[in-house]
């Protein structure tokens, strides 16, 4: 009972014992809906008979929880042991390059150390199918006894297995207080987990010896058999066995052979969930030891809030996507509004009333967050007709003078002054501006706020000055087309060794084809020539940009006065790194103004400083729009651009330089493998753009923006359902990303619907 | 011949998934497919076949075996060049 009680929710206890049938699968319902009659027929009358059927019903049910537990968890540790790896190389790696910013060298070292003995205990670990598949995964077979221990001690004995279910090892529970003297033993945890996930074996098909691959490996969860969908080994081994679920070894989806379809169920996602978050967990823990995360309180309504939820809320479809009216060249203004309004984030913020505009206590000026509050109120308030933001417009008129008017605006200039005025407007904001790393809590901070780190570094003496910035978007130099051809010498090189290669490939691909189903060979083998290289006509991305952006740049002599060696007119070398990375990533890429590319680390502020010489510079004509076309990636990953990852590249380098025996194979980290080493993953998903199309004073800004994984594109009034490939191949001038990784650490079981979880497309 | 493409499949496939090979050329075929819109579009279509059929009745046996083609077919032919390239090259690198 503990077991199944850990597993099923109030509201699946709610479902189950009322509508099974109706939801989902109907034989997955069947399973919970007896056990949980069953264990409520034993809490009312104990009899024997009754308690030794209750505790069959129960037990299948917890049994098909567990086994499904297992094999996620499996399925995690495999598909991330490159990353769980990383922990044992960890060791050499940062002795190599003797890593000392802010990193806790000691909780690391006893990790590893762990990591080299731990695989052979399991002392600390829980009981269960957890703990046997982690201390004895040591060869496939043992894997399997260890699966099938589990799975026939259930019904063998008669009881669920003892407190197995939902007993995530000490990490998952720790709490705040406790959280020193609980690291080192998470820490030994964490070792154990690595050096299990060096063993685990590759699954494979029981039948084929398939490993996991295209064939689509499922692993039954009534027992132990994988088998491989493609070749219809997995249904013949269900149907054959009558065994009902199997679970698909990649997405951990649920598949019934009744149904004979893949099945949701909430609990079994619960389940899905928190492995997932543990996993996420140990993986930080691994590679940033000293990282905090907030912890998550999950919500969970009492009847009364039910009731009062239910009684007074209308349900309103598709609300959230509205048009905005043009009220006189103000698309600037629009389409950055409507980024704010399908920025999660801000949208989490403002929906959970955390900036009532009726509770406000500023009446005396306008108010720029009451009027994202009635913004937001407008947006989901069931109509859909285009709104006009007038009182916005007029507020903004008031508290930044210089944009009351009907002229064309800088889209990006309005951004930072909104976002600065909602600072300004918030309650909770810091007073005090002078730590940059501990950042005022305010919304806008919250959200957008990051620090770029610059190093300068003395070319005589060698001394570093480490200056950090705050920053709320990060503003990237294009290089004119012209320019772009940057070594055309390795490009002409690739392109012809990619001809070549084609060839060859052309080869495989006939013997990988032929091994296939249907495909005739597409003409594109024959009709190849070097021309049509991807390399060569590969458009400049904004990773490229990007790069551009933490290159280290070289300072004119006048431009620096070294500290150490008091040389005034001292050369030095400049270098940009994201020291922290806000969770909503703003980037304006500068196709407007080239007024301030010299200056580009300073972008923001210089910006805000001069914005009446820059549209003097404007409205002289001296500045020109630059139209190269800058690919924007769906999906971005920041891990290089941090100053850690920079750091140690920097490191490496030189360690490279200096010494010629080297044991480490630095291929994997040369080439900056974020999957190898040992730095956390930054990894962004974009969820808006704003585009600028036409001359630089009359041109017209269109926005892009993704509202419950669709694209929409907004044109002022109008809201056209889109594609994602028509918002990237939009000439982008700002871009939003959303961090992918909400970074909570659970208490219970993290809710699916999460605040990131509509942004993250998986 | 059938059984030695088989076995020269199944070796390739095995090298690249314990290199850990596998699951980067998979992100980076991933985000190249979504890129280019093929995913987008791929989705779409599947969407149109369930419409266009009895929702409940439909098994993901049947769109599988409907879109596999259709999806294969589609990927770009810079995207494929630039995947066997890739494969090429590491399993070339790795034998050295």
């Amino acid at each position: 009972m503990s077991a199944l009680g850990a597993a099923l929710t109030p509201l699946a206890v709610h479902r189950a014992s009322t509508d099974t049938a109706s939801h989902g699968c109907p034989h997955l319902g069947a399973i919970k809906a007896a056990a949980l009659a069953a264990s409520a027929s034993a809490g009312a009358a104990p009899g024997a008979a009754g308690a030794a059927a209750a505790a069959t019903a129960a037990s299948a049910a917890a049994q098909l929880f567990d086994s499904y537990r297992s094999c996620v968890r499996y399925s995690l540790m495999f598909r991330n042991r490159f990353q769980l790896h990383v922990h044992k190389k960890g060791k050499e790696f940062r002795a190599m390059v003797a890593v000392d910013d802010d990193e806790a060298v000691s909780a690391n070292a006893a990790a590893v150390a762990s990591a080299g003995g731990g695989s052979g205990g399991h002392a600390g670990m829980a009981a269960g199918a957890s703990a046997q598949l982690l201390s004895t995964s040591s060869s496939a077979s043992s894997l399997s006894s260890a699966l099938l221990s589990t799975a026939a001690s259930a019904p063998a004995g008669g009881a669920p297995p003892s407190a197995a279910d939902g007993t995530l090892p000490a990490l998952a529970h720790e709490t705040p207080s406790g959280r020193k003297r609980k690291r080192s033993n998470a820490s030994g945890v964490i070792g154990k987990i690595a050096g299990a996930a060096d063993k685990l074996p590759t699954p494979s098909c029981g039948m084929c010896d398939e490993i996991m691959s295209s064939s689509r490996l499922h692993a039954c969860l009534h027992c132990v058999y994988i088998g491989c969908w493609k070749d219809g080994h997995i249904q013949s081994h269900l149907q054959s066995q009558t065994h009902t679920f199997a679970m698909d070894f990649v997405h951990c989806n649920i598949y019934c052979s009744k149904c004979k379809d893949y099945v949701y169920d909430l609990d079994f996602e619960r389940v899905l969930h928190s492995e997932r978050s543990r996993i996420d967990i140990i993986i930080s823990r691994i590679k940033e030891p000293n990282h905090r995360r907030t912890m998550h309180k999950e919500w969970t309504p009492s009847p009364e809030e039910m009731q009062l939820i239910r009684s007074n809320s209308t349900l309103q479809r598709c609300s959230g996507l509205r048009g905005l009216r043009n009220m006189g060249s103000t698309c600037f203004m629009n389409t950055i509004l409507q980024t704010f309004i399908h920025n999660p984030l801000l949208r989490a913020h403002f929906l959970s009333d955390r900036h009532d505009r009726l509770m406000c206590t500023q009446k005396d000026s306008p108010c720029l967050a009451c009027e994202m509050d009635d913004l937001f109120r407008q947006f989901y308030n069931g109509q859909t007709s285009p709104y006009g933001p007038t009182s916005f417009l007029y507020a903004m008129w008031m508290s930044q003078k210089h944009l009351a008017g009907y002229q064309q605006q800088d889209a990006h200039e309005f951004f930072i002054s909104v976002l600065n005025e909602i600072h300004n407007n918030c309650t909770g904001r810091a007073q005090t501006a002078n730590d940059v790393l501990s950042p005022c809590k305010c919304i806008i901070h919250q959200v957008f706020g990051g620090v770029l780190q610059s190093d300068v570094t003395c070319l005589k003496c060698g001394n570093v000055t480490t200056a950090w910035d705050p920053i709320l978007d990060i503003s990237l130099d294009i290089k004119p087309t012209s320019k772009l051809p940057k070594k055309p010498a390795r490009k002409l090189a690739g392109a012809a060794a990619a001809s070549a290669a084609a060839a060859q490939a052309a080869a495989v691909a006939a013997a990988l084809a032929s091994g296939l189903p249907p495909p005739p060979p597409p003409p594109w083998n024959a009709a190849y020539s070097p021309d049509d290289d991807p390399k060569s006509n590969e458009p400049y991305s904004l990773v490229e940009c990007l790069e551009g952006f933490t290159l280290p740049e070289k300072l004119g002599p006048n431009q620096y006065t070294c500290a150490s060696c008091g040389n005034t007119f001292q050369e030095a070398t400049k270098q940009l790194s994201m020291k922290r990375l806000p969770p909503v990533l703003a980037i304006q890429l500068k196709v407007l103004s080239p007024v301030y590319v010299t200056n580009r680390a300073q972008g923001m502020w210089l910006k805000m400083m001069t914005h009446a010489t820059q549209r003097f510079e404007h409205s002289a004509t001296t500045s020109t729009k630059i139209d190269t076309f800058v690919r924007v990636p769906p999906e971005l990953d920041m891990t290089p651009h941090t100053t850690r990852s920079v750091k140690l590249r920097a490191k490496l380098r030189a360690s490279r330089k200096d010494s010629a025996s080297r044991k480490i194979p630095l291929r994997g980290i040369a080439g900056f493998d974020t999957m190898t080493d040992g730095i956390p993953t930054y990894k962004y998903s974009l969820f808006a753009i704003v585009n600028h199309e036409g001359k630089i004073d009359t041109g017209h800004y269109k926005a892009f923006a993704k509202c419950r994984d669709q694209w929409f594109m907004f044109d002022d009034h109008s809201v056209t359902v889109t594609t994602q490939k028509t918002a990237l191949e939009s000439n982008g001038y700002m871009c939003f990303y959303i961090h992918d990784n909400a970074e909570y650490s659970p208490q219970a079981v993290v809710e699916a619907s999460d605040v990131t979880s509509d942004s993250s497309e998986s | 011949m059938d059984s030695e493409k088989r076995l020269l499949r199944s070796v390739i496939d095995e090298r690249l998934v314990k290199s850990g090979e596998k699951d980067k050329l998979k992100e980076y075929l991933r985000l190249r497919l979504i890129e280019s819109g093929w995913r987008d579009n791929l989705k779409m279509q599947c969407k149109e076949i369930i419409r266009s059929k009895d929702p409940s009745s439909i098994t993901i046996d049947e769109l599988i075996s409907e879109m596999l083609p259709k999806a294969r077919a589609s990927v770009p032919d810079n995207i494929r060049v630039e995947m066997f390239t890739r494969i090429r090259k590491h399993l070339q690198e790795s034998d050295g």
